[in-house]
């Protein structure tokens, strides 16, 4: 899996590489309160605002799938896990379940849209996917057990 | 979901109030506007300075509207903050919705009447 570089410099101080990890309920809500904890996170790390965007956006729409897919239909909700890794110029994701495997057992593709399409026609949903493929690299789908796992990079924008 | 609409001629504009079209305000966005565009002008403007975080589930309450008001009824969209306009960018629904980077924009570019 390869995506545009956009890696095109390094973000600022500090150099230490960090890690931090967040258990959420799987809901809409939690998903919300647990995105604004880790972009508060990186920004203390000095991570761009465009990054930080970036990173809120992927994140967004690999913890929705979760709760929208994964857990979906579960009598009552799970648990996410999220383990993030940062360096100055790498910034990864562990994003951990006990839902239902991914359809397959493989990722979704993301497709390009179509937007000769007839308006009637257009999607109202499946953009998450091709978001999480055009923002992030090297993303991996596992099922071990009962555990969901997928890990992603992000390639840090210069800023 | 906050939003505020007011008409002016041939044009609806409506405001969203909140900081945020996600997943845990996507069903409520979507009910909201089809409310507010019942029996409206033909041209809506949807004014999203206000927006700084729009997911994917946002996005498509937004596309939602759009076909509730097709093949009479036009949207646009005004006001886009650099996160909300990448995430029209990526997904090229630039090239379904008119986007403006400010409402005044939006209302310039309107013919007028």
């Amino acid at each position: 899996m390869s995506a545009p570089n956009r890696n095109e410099g390094t973000v600022g101080q500090p150099d230490t590489p960090y890690g931090f990890e967040v258990t959420l309920e799987a809901s809409a809500d939690a998903v919300r309160a647990a995105l604004g904890h880790i972009r508060t996170e990186l920004a203390d790390r000095g991570l761009s605002q465009e990054n930080l965007e970036i990173v809120e956006l992927v994140l967004a729409e690999t913890l929705n799938n979760v709760v929208e897919h994964a857990y979906a239909g579960l009598p009552q909700a799970g648990l996410i896990g999220v383990r993030g890794a940062y360096a100055p110029d790498d910034l990864r994701f562990r994003i951990t379940d006990l839902g239902k495997p991914m359809p397959g057992f493989t990722l979704p593709p993301g497709e390009a849209f179509d937007v000769l399409k007839l308006a009637d026609e257009l999607p109202e949903g499946g953009f998450g996917w091709s978001l999480i493929r055009l923002l992030s690299c090297e993303l991996e789908y596992s099922r071990t057990g009962d555990m969901n796992l997928l890990a992603l990079r992000i390639p840090l924008a210069a800023g | 979901m906050k939003l505020s609409t007011r008409t002016e001629g041939q044009l609806q504009i409506i405001s969203v109030m909140e900081d945020r079209i996600d997943a845990a305000v996507a069903r409520a966005f979507k009910e909201a506007m089809r409310d507010m565009i019942e029996d409206g002008p033909p041209v809506v403007i949807l004014d999203l300075g206000q927006v700084t975080f729009i997911d994917s589930s946002g996005l498509g309450a937004v596309v939602a509207t759009l076909k509730l008001l097709l093949p009479d009824r036009s949207l646009t969209l005004a006001g886009l903050t650099p996160s909300v306009d990448r995430v029209f960018r990526l997904t090229r629904m630039d090239s379904v919705f008119p986007l403006f980077p400010t409402l005044d924009a939006a209302l310039a570019a309107q013919v007028p009447a």
